[in-house]
């Protein structure tokens, strides 16, 4: 695009320049030619008046040696003639003379008039003050000689006269001859002059004109190739334009395909849990009856407990595997509300009671004063972090206690839960939150729970910002530690202790 | 658990569920402590019972055929003499904001299912002291088994 432009520039810049450079040129061989073509109207001009003046004493000669000739034959060398003058003819003859002369006159003073005007050579000027001298002469002459006719005068005088006219006359017809020749060779250079820089003129008008042509193609030619190249890049625009288009269409389709294959999967969940609980109530509905009689003997008592036990533990399962599912989905929605800690953990604890008491561990739990008394979280994931942590430890450990200790730092919350069971190698550590897995995969049946506790523990975790971490030492005990991002809560009841 | 058989004694209830073994269950237990239970399969027959007996609390499941618990508490609430029966929802559905959603429609309370009959009773016991017209009988029945 960049280029294009400059390429533009440059043509154009060039073109100026060519352009001004040839309307210099045409205006200097305009002034040429013009030059010239005065020169040649001149030179033609000069031709006229000096033919003028050619004729003009030719016919002033003409006039006055008519009669003086015939008078110079007819008295021979004697004098005076006898015979009478024809004074009408004299006088017809002395107005032409005088009408020659005036034409002269005239002829001269247009022709000094056009060499004023214009540069003449000394020579011309010269050779036309010859011209002009003789011609006086022989216009003087001609005077005396129509003077001698009127006077009646013949013979001698006149014969003198004509003998003096004759040398000029020569003259005069010389140098008005030469001066016709030399106009007229120099009309001929002038006029060749005019045409050449006329042609020159000319030849500078066409090329100039087809220059700006070429300039004009070349600008045509750039122009032509931005625009090919702007409709190329407008068809790519237009081409990209359609893909996204027609991705965007699909992303939708997949967007819809996906929505609606989380809500089939919502659906399925929903209808899963109510159909597995139906048949489920029925199960410890009955077994909790025929607990109540009271008329069970020890036997069937104890097949009783362990059918609801067993029952309980799909209970358990159900409830894992769909909160597993929600979690995964990303359809746990976390709704946080303020949460008294004391309160939460003493319901927890109250909770977990039974099932510590059923193997004689102690369980305690310690809130340290860093926690804040009101804490901003969503209650069920909270609660089942701690309870998942709890029954896990309580599942493993035989003998000795359950520890579930609250810390605080100033961005973190901490909740720990230490146990004295048989601990956990460390090769095991990571596979013990993979879903369905214990670290002794032998023990599922002794120590029951569906093997998804740690596993909703830790997506609970990652799902709320945090994270989990397990320490543990074989026949020493495990702790695992949860650390939540730490949200107090907003009201200012965390003030008053 | 021992249950005394006079704990609800003089309170009649309905029991609302498709499910046979459901309805079996929840009579039998509250015919155990005492009280008189009608059942119904549908929120049809329910509203029937309900108005011609006026039962003291209806237990009730959410998704039944020809009328849901849902429809069903909504005309219980429509006639004035019927409208401060206290319905408690016994349902399967216990996803998220289920409980929510029941008690925003108007159920006096919610159970999820199934129930386990040694955590329900208390938790049952609890729910009907909250409720105004059962709190004396309820703490004068706790007094009596103490």
């Amino acid at each position: 695009m960049k280029s294009r432009i400059w390429q533009l520039l440059g043509f154009g810049l060039i073109g100026a320049i060519l352009i001004a450079g040839t309307i210099i040129g045409i205006q200097a061989t305009n002034t040429v030619r013009n030059r010239y073509r005065t020169i040649v109207a001149q030179d033609a001009q000069h031709l006229i008046e000096l033919n003028v003046m050619e004729a003009a004493i030719s016919a002033v000669l003409r006039e006055s040696l008519s009669a003086s000739v015939i008078a110079a034959e007819s008295e021979g060398e004697s004098g005076r003639s006898a015979l009478p003058v024809n004074e009408e003819a004299v006088e017809s003859e002395a107005g032409e003379r005088a009408e020659a002369v005036e034409a002269f006159e005239a002829a001269l003073a247009d022709y000094r008039n056009t060499t004023i005007n214009t540069e003449t050579s000394t020579e011309s000027e010269e050779t036309i003050l010859a011209i002009e001298q003789n011609a006086r002469q022989i216009i003087s002459f001609s005077q005396d000689l129509i003077e001698l006719k009127q006077s009646g005068e013949r013979g001698a005088p006149v014969i003198e006269l004509l003998e003096a006219i004759e040398p000029i006359e020569g003259e005069f017809t010389n140098e008005i001859q030469t001066a016709i020749l030399a106009t007229e060779s120099e009309l001929a250079t002038s006029q060749a002059l005019a045409e050449r820089s006329a042609a020159i003129s000319n030849l500078l008008l066409t090329s100039s004109a087809v220059l700006g042509l070429l300039l004009i193609g070349g600008m045509q030619v750039v122009l032509n190739r931005q625009e090919n190249r702007q409709q190329q890049y407008q068809a790519a625009l237009e081409s990209i334009n359609n893909e996204l288009l027609e991705s965007n269409s699909r992303l939708t389709v997949a967007e819809r395909e996906a929505r609606e294959a989380t809500r089939m999967k919502d659906s399925f969940l929903s209808v899963m849990s109510h159909e597995l609980r139906t048949p489920l109530n029925a199960i410890l509905g009955y077994q909790g009856l025929m607990e109540l009689t009271g008329e069970l003997d020890d036997e069937n008592l104890n097949m009783v407990q362990r059918t609801q036990a067993n029952a309980r533990r799909l209970l358990v399962l159900i409830n894992d595997v769909l909160d597993i599912s929600r979690i995964e989905a990303g359809r746990m929605d976390l709704v946080p509300s303020e949460l008294r800690v004391a309160l939460l953990v003493e319901q927890i604890v109250s909770q977990m009671e039974v099932l510590a008491d059923e193997k004689n561990l102690r369980l305690s739990a310690i809130i340290d004063q860093s926690v804040p008394v009101m804490v901003y979280y969503d209650e069920d994931a909270l609660s089942k972090i701690m309870i998942n942590l709890i029954s896990n430890a309580i599942k493993f450990t035989e003998k000795g206690e359950v520890d579930l200790r609250l810390t605080a730092s100033d961005s973190q919350l901490k909740i720990m839960v230490s146990d004295t069971g048989k601990g956990i190698p460390a090769h095991l550590h990571e596979v013990i939150f993979e879903r369905f897995r214990q670290a002794d995969s032998s023990t599922t049946r002794q120590h029951g729970g569906s093997g998804l506790g740690l596993s909703i523990v830790q997506q609970l975790a990652q799902y709320m910002g945090g994270r989990v971490t397990l320490q543990s030492e074989v026949d020493i005990g495990s702790i695992f530690t949860v650390e939540l991002p730490l949200q107090p809560a907003p009201q200012a009841e965390n003030l008053a202790i | 658990m021992t249950l005394s058989k006079t704990l609800l004694s003089g309170l009649q209830f309905l029991v609302v569920d498709d499910e046979p073994d459901n309805v079996a269950v929840m009579v039998t237990l509250l015919k155990r402590m005492g009280a008189v239970a009608l059942s119904a399969e549908n929120g049809q027959k329910g509203l029937e019972i309900a108005k011609s007996n006026k039962p003291d609390l209806i237990l009730c499941d959410l998704s039944m055929p020809i009328m849901s618990g849902w429809e069903m508490l909504y005309e219980i609430r429509q006639h004035h003499d019927m409208r401060d029966i206290p319905v408690i929802a016994l349902t399967a559905h216990a996803m998220a904001g289920d409980r929510e959603r029941v008690l925003q429609a108007g159920f006096s309370n919610y159970i999820p299912k199934p129930i386990d009959i040694p955590k329900f009773i208390p938790m049952f016991l609890g729910m009907m002291k909250d409720i105004p017209q059962f709190t004396e009988l309820i703490q004068q029945q706790d007094g009596n088994t103490r």
